[in-house]
């Protein structure tokens, strides 16, 4: 049976449906599926003006803003996140981009940092089910740490209800398995090299569920040989630096990137935890070694 | 034992994540169409005069979409019209029993405008719609409103809809001192009140099926001023039933046949028939989509209660020689296209309308209308998306 592949651009990655079936159903699927993306993408981004998220923090240390049930669970989402991570994954710390730029090759200075600190506080954050209220002027929360992943389940779902039963997602890296190949024989999925990104390191057939990687060399900056990546420490702002990728597993994108994400950001103490976890993983630190339960 | 739970933890967090409802539109789109209507010349061997030449019409559309907020997209339009050419003002049939077409001078010139809005808003389980719509020329005002919504249910296998519109126009025929029918006509109403039900189902994974019934009430003045002998009830009934199959075919790139029936009667006598047929064929070249659709469309009805070709009938009686209220068929095949290549669509359009009184299928009338027209409509549009 022929593939069927549909390419387009959202949350400022390359995304990919790579499908089998019957061409009529899946143009029209492509569509919904990619718009569907594209509605998480304008609902959750930083830098549209009318996004809810956008209107969220505006509102900061104002009022508090109303929400819907998929932001509410989103939220509880991230709240889980902060907890199981004790704290080091906080969906208030997007506002260290502030300090750190990665294209200006130089690091941000610590009295800088420190200033920020106060408003990286997900505690302090009141929400429920139908608003979200963000205490003090100028703190901002944003779902990018596993918006993508989040989108490319819902894009799954959605070639799943319309009776697609063999493709893949996969938004700038992160994969999500609609449902085998026709013939069952897996789908081929490589993971970068983090020395190499455009090369594989690894590759590894999937039948179902998702992989998601968290990597250092997705952005990052070298500045006197120290190697400085976009994955920050919520309580002290500096990145971290001791996996060079993690790669997990898991039946949900969501899921599976959270987990690498909160990996990377445990550094050293993030393999004892994954293990606990339970999902295949393959982490490689920044010396190269490697470490799969694959 | 916090840390042991974060999988199962998170893996129930994001499966409580809800699905949601039909989504808005994201996109703000602007969109031109040049549209040129011809109709074809009357029959000079059946005109009273040699004025044959009927209506030219060009119209210039300018769409406008776009997302307000998260939940509300709104679309808006505005249209200019430009018509010239004559229009038939009476058939009657001669001493000969041949009928004979009276055309208006060609001197008719007119400009309309027309501004439509639409918002919409989304909800978990529908949507609601609203409609605004003002037309004006100079011997016409309409202004029209109206609300829509549907509704999704059984797992969004079926959707009602509903809609119920109202309008409201006046007429101002030019000149109204020229005759005693467009002096009686200026400043007089006209009414209509529409609603409409139907439900839409999907059937299986590569067909939808749409019924429903619609009913519309016009009131006041709805005889044509410009016409002679144009007398008609102050009152008029609609009903329509219809369906409407989508069949998705997995023919090149993905086709889909597009059929459709609806059966109309009124309380004027006449009833139609319409069945529509379209093929939509995508084809994809590289980055460019191109959509071809040809379609096909039969038509028939039969005439009102009140269609004559009498030429002096008497004053107290309801009278018309309107060719749209006589009896015939026609039959309308076009061919549409779309090129899209990424924000950009391109639309080319083209349609034949053939009209005669030997196409009705049911109470065809040995009367000649030769007042019914043929036209063609040539569309050339671009959409742009961002």
């Amino acid at each position: 049976m022929n593939f069927h592949q549909h390419n387009f651009t959202a949350m400022a990655s390359p995304c990919k449906f790579f499908l089998q079936g019957d061409s009529a159903l899946l143009q029209q699927a492509c569509l919904k599926a990619q718009a569907e993306v594209q509605r998480i993408e304008q609902k959750f981004s930083r830098y549209r003006e009318i996004s809810l998220l956008q209107t969220i923090n505006n509102n900061a240390g104002i009022k508090a803003t109303p929400i819907d049930a998929e932001t509410a669970a989103l939220l509880n989402y991230a709240d889980l996140c902060y907890q199981q991570s004790e704290g080091l994954f906080d969906i208030t710390s997007g506002i260290l981009r502030k300090v750190w730029n990665f294209k200006s090759k130089t690091s941000p200075n610590k009295t800088d940092i420190q200033a920020l600190l106060p408003l990286i506080d997900w505690p302090s954050i009141h929400w429920d089910q139908n608003e979200v209220f963000l205490p003090k002027k100028s703190m901002e929360i944003d779902f990018g740490g596993f918006g993508k992943e989040y989108a490319a389940d819902k894009a799954a779902e959605i070639f799943q209800s319309m009776g697609i039963h063999h493709g893949l997602v996969d938004l700038g890296g992160d994969i999500r398995i609609i449902g085998d190949k026709v013939d069952e024989s897996g789908w081929d999925i490589g993971i970068r090299d983090p020395k190499q990104p455009q090369q594989a390191i690894s590759q590894i057939t999937l039948h179902n569920g998702a992989m998601a990687t968290s990597g250092n060399y997705e952005r990052f900056m070298k500045v006197n040989d120290q190697h400085y990546c976009h994955i920050l420490k919520a309580k002290t702002g500096w990145p971290v630096n001791h996996w060079a990728s993690v790669t997990i597993l898991a039946p949900q994108c969501l899921v599976a990137g959270s987990l690498a994400t909160l990996t990377m950001l445990a550094e050293q103490a993030g393999l004892s935890w994954l293990k606990e976890q339970d999902v295949p993983f393959l982490l490689i630190n920044v010396n190269g070694n490697q470490h799969s339960s694959f | 034992m916090k840390k042991l739970s974060a999988f199962s933890a998170l893996s129930a967090a994001a499966l409580a994540i809800p699905t949601q409802a039909e989504v808005a539109p994201t996109d703000t789109s602007f969109s031109y169409r040049y549209t040129s209507y011809q109709e074809a010349d009357a029959p000079r061997e059946r005109t009273f005069t040699n004025e044959t030449g009927r209506y030219q019409i060009d119209v210039q559309q300018f769409g406008y979409r776009t997302p307000i907020g998260e939940s509300w997209y709104i679309a808006s339009e505005l249209q200019f019209e430009t018509m010239s050419g004559a229009s038939p003002t009476q058939t009657y049939k001669n001493n000969e029993g041949q009928s004979t077409l009276l055309m208006s001078g060609a001197s008719i010139e007119e400009q309309r405008t027309d501004i439509k809005i639409a918002p919409k808003k989304y909800l978990d389980h529908g949507t609601v719609g609203g409609l605004f719509a003002l037309s004006t020329e100079n011997d016409y005002q309409s202004v029209a409103l109206g609300i829509d919504g549907t509704l999704d249910i059984f797992a969004k296998h079926t959707t009602l809809i509903g809609s119920l519109s109202v309008s409201n126009d006046e007429l101002s025929p030019t000149d109204p001192d020229l005759s005693t029918s467009r002096t009686e006509a200026d400043g007089r109403k006209k009414r209509s009140f529409s609603i409409y039900e139907g439900i839409n189902q999907v059937l299986d994974k590569y067909s939808t099926l749409q019924v429903g019934i619609g009913f519309t009430q016009l009131s006041g003045y709805l005889s044509d001023p410009y016409k002679f002998e144009d007398r008609r009830p102050d009152s008029r009934d609609q009903i329509t039933l219809s369906a409407q199959h989508k069949q998705f075919a997995n023919v090149l790139d993905g086709a889909a046949l597009h059929s459709s029936y609806r059966y109309y009667y009124d309380d004027w006598g006449i009833s139609s028939h319409t069945i529509d047929m379209k093929w939509a064929q995508q084809i994809n070249l590289g980055r460019y989509r191109f959509i071809a659709t040809p379609l096909v469309r039969y038509y028939t009805q039969t005439e009102a209660d009140f269609y004559s070709l009498e030429q002096n009938p008497a004053d107290d009686q309801l009278n018309s020689s309107d060719y749209r209220l006589s009896s015939y068929g026609a039959f309308t095949f076009g061919f549409n296209s779309e090129l899209k290549l990424e924000n950009w669509a391109f639309h080319f359009d083209w349609q034949q309308y053939t009209s005669r009184e030997s196409l009705a299928l049911f109470g065809a009338s040995d009367d000649e209308a030769p007042a019914l027209v043929n036209f063609s409509t040539f569309t050339a549009g671009i959409d742009y998306k961002f």
